[in-house]
């Protein structure tokens, strides 16, 4: 069922329910206030009738004079006036007047009734007259006019006013219903516009904060993630053959240029030199590839191990300082936690070594040798490895690129690297579950974030 | 006996700043450390109904902040006895004497230059309450740093200049 029909339906039930029992409630309290009302009406018509018959000083003629002129005669009216019958004479009294016995009873014990046979309406009193001890029953009967055409016209006005309200309903709720849907609509319209081929479109956000928006905003955000990773696939491809295509283009074009006529022999040793070096490049980035790629993949399943983060730290240092001899990296184990408990990470203690040094070594490259601070700290979850440099920085609008395979950045030119290091780091500290911030300020620097979380090793 | 030292906050890692200073004057001796925010509560019957101080306080906290403050306790596990987050939200001098005396507080710690950063409109500065106290109140120095890569990051705690 679509969304619609349903807010449709829901609304029109939730009406449509209370109007009736509304109506259902009036018409109740309606009908059952016309029989008090009218059972008084008879009481009182008993009562001075009563007065009028049985009574007898100079009063009468005034109640005879009010009874006459302000109540009006009411169809069938009838009235008996009886002595207080007894036994037996109680039994045919109640069959003349055709009425059950026990309206009789309940007159004798109550001092008044009521009763209803259909439409006609009897009230009874017990009247017992000043001047004499003897004891009267006088029973008025008539017929309820204001309930049979009253109640029948209410009930008319209520059935046609449920049903005019009805339509009212359920033209509401329709409205409602495509008022809410409406803006679901335009979202997917809008969505099934944007294909791979328009991933530049975005859906446009109502000013207003609601649930909608939030939607509107969450299938924005999700474009451009998608946006990002289709170009990096794209970036990916280039720049990858681009990177293979420059040594294989030397080494294509020196031997062109060597065979094109005959050669001293030590003219063919140097071409020879030049060829293997750029074939050695190329031997290299194929390598780095092969390594991303191994990396990269989830499922296969590698050995891991309790590493000692800050040893680890030291052994990098070590690396680092056999590759970069006049490097200048300051290791700052201040805010090392007391407990070496929360040193420990479960991970890999090769891939560890070889992500951090791709982070400390970018460091010291970028940075031409200058001050390379890496200090390390542990939460109670994670262990924090941050590695600050005082170099060249990352643009900013290059900062989401850095984790693209061969991206490099744009004042990057003068140093050499092919940008597959970073990359290889990220797949490494995903696998053991961390995460990498990279922070920058052009010209100030590089901040570089590994958390990894912490193995829960006992001592 | 652990001394206990109050030290206001704004929930940046900068301010913790203050922490690293004074735990490193105090060198070794165990303390009850209290960081203290301080804002005025709204006046409405219905937030007051519903308020929760630790809620409050812990919508106040970014995930770094927290993650910051647990290294400083890590790292200072055997000299830190307790640690809290509490807060002030008094108007007058005496209201935070009765604060300092109710948390039995031996020593503020403040920063000299560093400006409480007052992200809320409710919130005010603790600072001058401090200065006027009667506890010790002992003024932490250290060179703000701006525009660094690692600003409002975890990292920003491990290379922020020493405090004097």
């Amino acid at each position: 069922m679509k969304i619609t029909t349903r807010i449709l339906l829901l609304l029109t039930g939730v009406f449509l329910s209370l109007i009736l029992l509304l109506s259902g409630f009036i018409y109740y309290a309606s009908a059952n206030y016309s029989f008090e009302d009218f059972y008084k009406r008879l009481e009182i018509r008993a009562a001075t009738t009563a007065k009028i018959y049985l009574e007898d000083n100079q009063d009468i003629n005034a109640i005879k004079e009010v009874r006459q002129s302000y109540l009006e005669q009411l169809p069938k009216e009838d009235i008996q006036i009886m002595l207080t019958p007894y036994g037996d004479s109680l039994r045919i009294k109640a069959s003349q007047l055709n009425v059950p016995i026990k309206f009789l009873d309940d007159i004798k014990r109550e001092g008044s009734a009521n009763y209803r046979k259909q439409n006609l309406f009897y009230t009874g009193i017990r009247y017992k007259p000043s001047d004499t001890n003897k004891d009267y029953l006088v029973i008025v009967s008539a017929e309820n006019y204001y309930f049979t055409h009253h109640i029948t016209y209410l009930r008319n006005l209520l059935i046609s006013a449920l049903i005019i309200s009805l339509v009212l309903v359920l033209l509401i709720s329709f409205w409602i219903s495509r008022k809410i849907v409406q803006p679901l609509q335009d979202i997917t319209t809008r969505v099934k516009d944007i294909s791979s081929e328009n991933l530049n479109l975005r859906l446009k956000a109502s000013e207003n904060e609601d649930e909608l928006s939030t939607l509107t905003k969450t299938f924005n955000d999700m474009l451009d993630r998608l946006e990002a990773a289709f170009e990096t696939q794209k970036n990916f491809v280039s720049n990858a053959s681009h990177e293979l295509n420059t040594p294989l283009t030397s080494i294509i074009g020196e031997a062109d240029v060597i065979l094109s006529k005959p050669r001293q022999p030590h003219e063919y040793q140097e071409a020879i030199l030049a060829i293997l070096e750029e074939a050695e490049k190329l031997n290299k980035k194929t390598q780095a590839l092969l390594f991303l790629a191994q990396t990269g993949y989830n499922g296969k399943v590698l050995k891991f191990d309790k590493v000692r983060i800050d040893q680890l730290v030291l052994d990098v240092k070590e690396t680092v300082d056999k590759i970069y001899p006049t490097n200048r990296v300051i290791i700052d184990f201040s805010f090392l936690p007391e407990s070496p408990e929360k040193l420990k990470v479960k991970g890999n203690e090769q891939l560890l070594h070889l992500a951090l040094s791709n982070v400390i070594m970018n460091a010291c490259k970028y940075s031409n040798n200058d001050t390379v601070r890496v200090s390390l700290g542990a939460s109670s979850q994670q262990i924090i490895i941050v590695v600050k440099d005082l170099g060249i920085g990352i643009p900013e609008n290059e900062i989401k690129y850095i984790y693209d395979p061969f991206f490099r950045a744009s004042n990057t030119k003068r140093f050499e690297g092919y940008g597959i290091g970073l990359p290889i780091t990220r797949n490494v500290v995903k696998m053991h579950d961390g995460e990498i911030v990279v922070s920058s300020v052009l010209n100030q620097g590089v901040t570089v974030e590994i958390k990894l979380p912490v193995g829960n090793y006992k001592l | 006996m652990a001394n206990t030292i109050l030290i206001p906050t704004d929930f940046t890692i900068e301010s913790l700043n203050v922490v690293k200073g004074a735990l490193r004057q105090l060198d070794g001796e165990e303390v009850n450390l209290i960081l203290v925010y301080s804002a005025h509560l709204s006046d409405c019957i219905t937030d007051l109904l519903f308020f929760s101080k630790k809620k409050y306080l812990e919508d106040l906290q970014n995930e770094k902040f927290k993650e910051a403050c647990e290294i400083l306790l890590n790292k200072y596990a055997s000299q830190i006895n307790s640690f809290s987050i509490d807060l002030f939200t008094g108007n007058y001098q005496s209201t935070f004497h009765n604060f300092l005396l109710g948390n039995k507080v031996d020593a503020i710690f403040i920063p000299k230059s560093y400006k409480l950063k007052l992200g809320q409109k409710q919130s005010f500065d603790l600072l001058p309450y401090c200065r006027k106290s009667p506890v010790q109140c002992v003024e932490i120095d250290w060179n703000e740093t701006r525009n660094v890569p690692e600003k409002d990051k975890v990292a920003e705690l491990f290379f922020m200049p020493n405090p004097v």
